[in-house]
């Protein structure tokens, strides 16, 4: 590989990868894939032998390396502290420039280039959830997959921040994707594009505070957006923030729900106990075997559900038999995505959005104050 | 290799099992093991059954192919990598719990199974299998007994040997040998057990394993002691043992150790020049108390600063993680370490902490000393970067030292890693020329084409 390659700066930090194993221990792709190529450490080792020339970049690595979905697990697992998804995501960036990339990460890039979102549906239909009021530095950045594939989140999220009086701008079309799927996928500069026409919007909307009701759109804004001055926020957090002010009030109820933690708001930005604390002040909340740190990944992050359905899938029915487990009536989780993925590898245990679920126990009384 | 034997063994276990693309050959070339020259192997396989095992072995030894068995590939010293291509039989995949007899406190599982998933799944009988190994999240049943490999509840359960009770093992030949059964004891013939325990994959591969198990203990108690000097750690758990306290595990660490810890795990440890971590296993707190105090008196007359019972168990479960991760962590202060896995007798404990000290500043070598003292098992990790001119020169000339001192204490160069490609050219030091002979008669008895995990152990 060339010294151009953007790998060439991890070449240093490879080295401290010795092989421990560590990252296996609850690695979603090795435990579905079962070879050691799809774990962290087989996925460094194999980067390095590209990097040395020791081995060609071939169809095979590629499969093993977009099969992983970039939960973050074997990183904070590391003991050598090795930053194996950026690693990781810098690895695709090569493969993607040199077309071994998946064909369905080119068609999803396509439909960017188009429609500014990964579905390819028409952006202005947005529209319909834009909302404009003067004299408001806050914005519900909604995301694609609520926009286009969830809509009834979109729905909860304005529901809940009606209910406690806030007053906040929904850009419509204005709203680009946040560009998490192509930095997960490779599409890197193609993401910055997307970055900076959001930026530029939040700037000439005097935006100081994003709320988002994606776990994908949270970390990106928060992490990889790199905004002074303004505050992004998850819906998770939000509402416990809400209820702690006493600007929201929930009715309680016995029923028996299970979380699930998207690794986008866990295991990448630590968000583990807000969306906790909002829960079981409205339902009897059960933990699954796998949760916080140590929860099991739904499988469609890190485009693996857009090229490799299969594996996602059945990744995706670990992670509800293990919900079943806990004799839960129905899995909450506050991401579209991973809701998406749940629900399809569920056959009977019904996925709930956070949001979703949350506005369906505002109390009464909230509502009327307002 | 021939395409022609390629397909062979793609026939027997099917293409979804069987890898020749050099993205999995690559992977399947390292453990943990710094190695100097990789070499690729030419086929991996993935068995799902003993009777695969038995086809594939059969085709090896047809066209006398190397095979190396392999499974969580967490090995340290090169144990499980290919030396001259040939077959990597992964038994990932052979990872059944196969039966559980409660009233017999044993468990029969494939070689595949990890050492915490069996745990996990024990736990709802009441019982473990104890030896606790480091890598006890990742490693297998099988490779645990192919390296006759340990851990931190040693001191008081012995080794992972002391527990197999039956193996079923396919030979260099493809025959399957089944060797004892459910009895927890025997004086019948040969010891054939012990004989394969250790073996490395070098005598045939372990596809079955029977274990004696243990009823998990009643009531557990972890501690900890800091003292300012090492050797006086050292001396603590050398008198411990001798006057008949035995802890489940009584674990020494130095100041890197712990400075590592406290900096990279974000755990509260004081800045001491060592400590040692205890757990205390017994039917009641009484019981626990009183062995407690025993060993409390004992570190008090040996200069130990602090010593306290753990009260918060999230925080005591978080500081043996760390430990169990140390050895990986310490990675962060040089990229290619070298530990050595000596065992010296008890008594000899403080001279060996002494010894290393000396060689560390001898050699311009920073080592950091920690491990399972309560066995006499003394890690010492030589913090090296490869990449730095001399760097590994000098730390082999270490590493070679303290094994050797090892020797001249009357202890054994590897308590628990084995010995691979790492140790083999010690390996006539430890064991004589008469004693290596007797090995390379037994490896040509059984394997007379040498196609089992060549070049690992000794020279042939």
């Amino acid at each position: 590989m060339t010294k151009a390659s953007s790998l060439e700066k991890y070449r240093d930090t490879l080295e401290y990868c010795i092989r421990c194993g560590f990252c296996k221990a609850n690695c979603p792709s090795f435990r579905e894939i079962g070879w050691d190529s799809a774990t962290a450490r087989g996925r460094m080792t194999f980067i390095k032998a590209v990097l040395d020339g020791d081995i060609k970049i071939s169809e095979e690595a590629a499969n093993r390396l977009f099969t992983c979905t970039t939960c973050g697990d074997c990183e904070q697992r590391c003991p050598p502290g090795v930053k194996t998804v950026e690693i990781i995501e810098a690895a695709r960036e090569e493969f993607a420039k040199r077309g071994l990339n998946p064909e369905k990460h080119r068609k999803l890039l396509e439909r960017m280039n188009t429609e500014h979102n990964p579905y390819g549906e028409r952006n202005a239909d947005r529209n319909k959830f834009r909302r404009m009021p003067e004299s408001t530095d806050i914005l519900y950045f909604i995301g694609c997959t609520a926009a286009f594939r969830s809509p009834d989140t979109v729905i909860a999220t304005m529901d809940i921040l009606d209910a406690a009086g806030i007053k906040y701008r929904v850009l419509g079309e204005d709203e680009w994707c946040c560009g998490s799927v192509l930095r997960r996928t490779g599409f890197i500069e193609e993401a910055e594009q997307l970055k900076e026409h959001n930026i530029k919007i939040f700037k000439e909307n005097g935006i100081k505070t994003i709320i988002t009701s994606c776990a994908g759109c949270y970390r990106t804004l928060k992490k990889e957006y790199h905004m002074d001055g303004i505050e992004v926020l998850h819906i998770t957090e939000f509402v416990d923030r809400l209820l702690a002010e006493g600007k929201l009030e929930v009715k309680r109820s016995r029923e028996k729900i299970t979380y699930h933690d998207p690794c986008h708001l866990g295991k990448h930005m630590g968000v583990y106990d807000a969306p906790r604390r909002v829960l079981s002040k409205i339902a009897t909340l059960v933990e699954m075997e796998h949760n916080k740190e140590d929860s099991l990944c739904c499988g469609a992050g890190g485009g693996v559900k857009a090229a490799f359905g299969e594996v996602a899938k059945k990744i995706g029915e670990k992670r509800v038999e293990e919900a079943k487990k806990t004799g839960a009536k129905l899995i909450v989780t506050p991401c579209p995505f991973c809701k998406t993925n749940l629900s399809e590898a569920s056959c009977d245990l019904p996925v709930v959005d956070f949001a979703v679920y949350v506005a369906s126990r505002i109390a009464k009384e909230t509502l009327k104050k307002r | 290799m021939d395409q022609e034997i390629i397909e062979q063994l793609i026939a027997v276990v099917g293409k979804e099992n069987a890898s020749t693309d050099p993205v999995d050959l690559v992977c399947y070339s390292v453990d943990c093991y710094a190695i100097r020259e990789r070499k690729m192997p030419d086929i991996v396989v993935r068995p799902g059954s003993i009777s695969e095992i038995q086809e594939i072995v059969k085709i090896a030894d047809r066209y006398a192919i190397p095979i190396v068995p392999r499974a969580g590939g967490s090995c340290l010293t090169g144990g499980c990598v290919p030396t001259r291509g040939g077959i990597i039989v992964d038994l990932q995949r052979m990872n059944r719990i196969l039966e559980v007899r409660k009233e017999d406190l044993s468990v029969t599982v494939e070689a595949g199974v990890v050492y915490a998933q069996l745990n996990a799944y024990l736990k709802k009988y009441g019982l473990f299998f104890p030896p606790d190994p480091a890598s006890g999240e990742i490693c297998t049943i099988g490779g645990m007994v192919a390296a006759n490999a340990s851990g931190m509840r040693a001191v008081k359960y012995g080794v992972t040997a002391d527990y197999v009770i039956g193996m079923k093992v396919v030979l260099p030949d493809g025959r399957l040998l089944k060797i004892g059964g459910f009895a927890r004891k025997t004086a019948s013939g040969y010891d054939l057990i012990h004989l394969f325990n250790r073996s490395e994959g070098t005598l045939g591969i372990i596809a079955e394993i029977t274990l004696k198990l243990r009823p998990l203990p009643n009531f557990v108690m972890s501690a900890v002691a800091e003292f300012d000097d090492p050797e006086d750690a050292g001396r603590v758990v050398a008198r411990t043992i001798a006057s008949g306290v035995i802890p489940a595990a009584i674990e020494i660490l130095d100041s890197i150790a712990l400075d590592v810890m406290r900096e990279e795990a974000n755990l509260p440890l004081p800045r001491v020049g060592a400590m040692l971590f205890l757990e205390f296993h017994g039917d009641d707190k009484a019981e626990v108390m009183k062995t407690y105090n025993r060993f409390k008196k004992i570190a008090l007359e040996e200069r130990c600063k602090d010593i306290k019972i753990a009260t918060d168990p999230e925080e005591m479960e978080k500081l043996w993680a760390a430990r169990k991760r140390l050895f990986a962590t310490l990675t962060r202060l040089k990229p290619s370490p070298i530990a050595t896995d000596i065992v010296v007798p008890l008594s000899q404990i403080p001279v060996a902490i002494k010894k290393i000290r000396e060689l560390s500043e001898k050699y311009d070598i920073k080592i950091t000393t920690y491990g399972h003292a309560g066995d006499g098992n003394v890690h010492s990790l030589l913090l090296a970067d490869l990449r730095v001119p001399g760097e590994s020169e000098r730390a082999h000339k270490v590493h070679d030292e303290i094994n050797r001192m090892a020797i001249a204490l009357g202890g054994t160069i590897t308590g628990e890693h084995g010995i691979g490609l790492e140790k083999k050219s010690l390996i006539a030091e430890e064991h004589g020329e008469v004693g290596v002979d007797i090995m390379r008669r037994i490896k040509k008895a059984i394997d007379p084409k040498g196609i089992m995990n060549p070049d690992k152990i000794f020279e042939v």
